[in-house]
């Protein structure tokens, strides 16, 4: 490839990264206010907006995450530009599969697992870091949520035991400025370990590129603003339709419950994204609010619509790696080019624009906005 | 025999991942009920002319406060920091 076609090649990747960015946060960040606007802690668009900066500054806190995105789950040695467009196109497809469908499902599997299905066909199974699959993205995967539920369970818990017998408009009205606090914990960490997954995938594309070494992996100031500035704006567009299925449709939630389902998610997510695992805060938050919901009483849950979250979240990783894979075989039917990436991306565009106007033309959910 | 003893590394920190999110998570919501509490009682204290009741409540619930903003300074300060 000449080095025109290798340097447009990388700004589409770039913008591509950028634009998976901008999806995940409106589709992950749905999740942190959801909570935040259920319980009227805030009005929606404050709601919205205060997330918004503080997932803004969360990306700045830490980049652990992005090395291991960058280093631990695939060979970086094989990964080529094309590669890494294709596991980028595969995921933000099962964002906007989900989103659609208003389902809280990860982001981050989608990254990974759209990675990793193009790497596969990409290079065969030599180029997928099992060992880092296994222990860095599969078992936080497991264990995350689970802590997320017993952590907010066990806060109701002491929430109960501690203000049982105080007036509850007092209690109500305490929570609810606690959440101020909670919601910021929540973005920031949120920021924290989502901001870092594409600033990881970016990096992957300049070692890619050879504008950056993957012996010395460092990630650039100039990524590291992009990464949060779109996650940001991402998170300011809003998204109505995963916060009503957070907020309102897995328990109808007070203030208090709010609060420890917070607390809670913001606690587990800071405490893995200290050791650089790249989790999904989408579990980890709706784990917390099942957690706060199933402390009251088990049926509390509505555990119908649990159980398609839990389904989406199973099938994250394997249909995003199925369309990373598609969408990498597509693009080498044009060639080892540039010409595959443009194509893809010009075409999902005008797809998006199509998807965007018959959108225009239904109702969206209007009782969450009001 | 590589992809297990990366699962058996991983597995001892997620150990420690269990633990630090269990201190912090409870530890801030027990601090924030304590204040609610404490507030509410120096409420009730003064409203019933227990004047040095209400100052003991009041004292405790900045201490709780205090412990509120001690715990989120210090999970900030471990994030930013290396896992040892």
């Amino acid at each position: 490839m000449s080095s025109t076609s290798a340097d447009i090649l990388l700004v589409v990747v770039v913008l591509t990264a950028l634009a998976f960015d901008f999806t995940n946060g409106f589709h992950d960040t749905a999740n942190v206010v959801a909570t935040t606007i259920s319980t009227r802690a805030m009005p929606p668009r404050v709601a919205v907006i205060y997330a918004a900066v503080f997932n803004f500054l969360g990306a700045f806190i830490s980049i652990k995450v992005a090395t291991t995105i960058a280093k631990g789950i695939v060979s970086t040695g094989q990964i080529t530009m094309s590669v890494v467009f294709a596991g980028l196109v595969g995921a933000i497809s099962w964002n906007l599969i989900t989103w659609y469908r208003g389902l809280p499902s990860s982001s981050s599997h989608a990254l990974i697992g759209g990675l990793i299905g193009a790497v596969l066909v990409a290079s065969g199974t030599s180029a997928v870091q099992w060992a880092g699959v296994v222990g860095k993205v599969i078992l936080p995967a497991l264990i995350s949520p689970t802590l997320a539920v017993i952590v907010a369970a066990m806060s109701m818990f002491i929430i109960y035991r501690t203000l049982a017998h105080r007036p509850p408009d007092f209690v109500s009205r305490g929570f609810r400025l606690g959440q101020v606090l909670s919601s910021a914990l929540l973005s920031l960490s949120h920021g924290t370990n989502d901001g870092q997954k594409t600033m990881g995938v970016i990096t992957l594309a300049l070692v890619a590129h050879g504008s950056l070494s993957a012996a010395h992996l460092q990630v650039p100031t100039w990524v590291i603003v992009s990464a949060a500035t779109a996650m940001g704006l991402g998170t300011y567009a809003g998204g109505w339709r995963i916060i009503k299925t957070t907020g309102t449709r897995i328990i109808k939630m007070d203030a208090a419950q709010g609060f420890a389902a917070q607390g809670g998610g913001a606690a587990v997510i800071l405490a893995v994204s200290h050791f650089g695992f790249p989790i999904s805060t989408t579990h980890v938050i709706n784990g917390g609010v099942m957690g706060a919901g199933a402390a009251r009483r088990l049926s509390a849950v509505r555990w119908g619509v649990a159980g398609n979250i839990v389904t989406a979240w199973l099938l994250t990783l394997p249909a995003s790696g199925a369309s990373g894979a598609a969408v990498y075989g597509v693009t080498q039917i044009f060639g080892r080019g540039v010409t595959g990436p443009l194509v893809v991306m010009i075409g999902s565009c005008v797809a998006l624009m199509g998807l965007a106007l018959w959108l225009s033309r239904r109702r969206m959910p209007a009782a969450v906005t009001r | 025999m590589s992809a297990l003893s990366g699962t058996i590394i991983a597995g001892s920190t997620l150990l420690r991942v269990v633990v630090g999110a269990l201190l912090a998570g409870l530890g801030v919501t027990l601090a924030f009920s304590l204040l609610i509490y404490c507030a509410e009682r120096a409420i009730a204290s003064r409203r019933q002319e227990q004047r040095t009741a209400a100052l003991l409540f009041r004292a405790a619930s900045a201490l709780a406060l205090l412990a509120i903003v001690g715990l989120v300074a210090y999970a900030l300060i471990l994030t930013v920091s290396k896992p040892k």
